[in-house]
């Protein structure tokens, strides 16, 4: 495993508190700052959810409103910002994709561009900041079987609940749970050292 | 296995959205009332956030900060909202504007109040100088049909002035009038009209008619208010000398 600190990080600790006293200060450089650095991640994760630029947008957009209402100065309890901005993106691109569904009221199949969605890839622009958590997610992913590696991602990036999950993928509910648990345990080992290089 | 038990083996799917609707708003409602598990939801949160970042970044359209940031900032504050505080400060102008006039005609008012009040006050203070420095006090009662009252005269020899106080007069109506007079070596001179209000005894201060000679008195008649201003024609109700 390579030492963490030895990588570029995506936000320094330092940095990421200035943002945040800044943006509780109603700074809106702060707020651009905020967006430059992670806006290409969101759009990243909302577009390979929604596969639609438009939407994706709105996404980033409202997780960017929420944060500067919510965003407090720096304190003992403060989670990362860069992780909670994934994570609301994530669940609003989810809710998205939901409603999508429940309007279209058709079971989707597993979309053959869901691997290429997070496929890794080598950019041109491969030094972006965060890039190299990018490489060690995929590597954290592939370290999974195959079978554990599916379920996770249709769970994890097409927000597909365990029955439809069963459903798609034509296997019984139990091994759908058995096999999430156990990809998702491995995964949060996996992920947990990279939290130090964001 | 306690509930609770359950609960802490789907926090994973939980974070992951595997459970299915009722489960998951099942989780909301018991994460509300558990803190144990909202820390514990959270730690896993922080934890699988990155697995966001398998997804290759995709750079923003040209603009996309801008308008983000003019978005956020404009809309924050909902128009009638951006509204609210110059219609505010405009209303707290005019306000103000209008109580400092109101301000400024009950000052007025007060000043004119309190000048009268100061005019007042020196009559009083001159009435009593002339009761106190009095050399001679005259007095008579009436007792006249609806006439029944008195007249008391100080006389203040150095500033030659007669303090008169008359009660017991009723209101005379609009046909009739009460006169004092000053009865001196030339006979009867007109003093001053005696405004008798509601029935209050009447105070007058009165300087010694000019030219007049040897004055020794005075008296109170009631006179028609047609009749001759200056010469005594009617009822005389009180007649006093020195």
């Amino acid at each position: 495993m390579p030492e963490p600190n030895a990588r570029p990080r995506l936000m320094a600790t330092s940095r990421e508190h200035d943002l945040r006293r800044r943006i509780a200060a109603r700074d809106q450089r702060a707020l651009a700052e905020l967006i430059d650095t992670c806006a290409p991640w969101l759009l990243g994760i909302a577009h390979g959810m929604l596969q639609d630029q438009d939407e994706a947008e709105e996404i980033v957009l409202d997780t960017f409103r929420l944060a500067w209402e919510k965003i407090e100065p720096p304190s003992a309890t403060s989670r990362g910002i860069i992780a909670w901005l994934l994570q609301v993106t994530r669940n609003r691109a989810i809710d998205r994709l939901r409603a999508r569904r429940r309007r279209s009221r058709l079971l989707d199949r597993v979309r053959p561009e869901l691997d290429h969605a997070v496929a890794a890839t080598e950019p041109n622009e491969a030094a972006t900041p965060g890039w190299h958590v990018h490489r060690e997610v995929h590597a954290a992913l592939d370290e999974l079987g195959t079978d554990q590696r599916n379920v996770v991602q249709l769970a994890y990036f097409e927000g597909r609940t365990h029955s439809e999950i069963a459903q798609l993928l034509d296997i019984p509910l139990g091994t759908v749970k058995t096999r999430l648990r156990l990809g998702l345990g491995k995964l949060r080992v996996a992920l947990s050292s990279l939290k130090e290089w964001v | 296995m306690k509930a609770h038990d359950w609960f802490v083996d789907q926090l994973e799917d939980y974070v992951a959205r595997a459970l299915g609707p009722a489960d998951e708003q099942l989780m909301r409602e018991h994460l509300a009332r558990c803190v144990e598990c909202r820390v514990e939801v959270a730690v896993i949160e922080d934890e699988l956030a990155m697995l966001a970042m398998a997804v290759p970044p995709v750079p923003p359209r040209p603009g996309f900060t801008g308008r983000v940031v003019r978005e956020l900032v404009d809309r924050r504050v909902p128009a009638w909202q951006r509204w609210i505080t110059p219609i505010a400060a405009a209303a707290t102008i005019v306000l103000a504007i209008g109580l400092t006039l109101r301000a400024r005609r009950q000052v007025d008012h007060l000043t004119v109040a309190l000048q009268r009040a100061d005019l007042h006050a020196d009559a009083l203070a001159d009435t009593l100088s002339v009761l106190r420095q009095a050399s001679t006090v005259m007095q008579a009662s009436f007792a006249k049909g609806k006439y029944d009252g008195g007249i008391t005269i100080f006389a203040d020899a150095s500033s030659h002035r007669w303090n008169v106080i008359v009660h017991g007069l009723p209101e005379p109506g609009p046909d009739h009038r009460y006169v004092f007079w000053f009865v001196t070596a030339d006979g009867m001179v007109w003093g001053a009209d005696v405004i008798c209000e509601g029935g209050r005894p009447a105070m007058l201060t009165l300087p010694m008619p000019p030219g007049a000679r040897g004055i020794r008195g005075g008296a109170l008649t009631v006179e028609a208010a047609q009749a001759d201003p200056k010469v005594p024609s009617g009822l005389e109700l009180a007649h006093v000398e020195i």
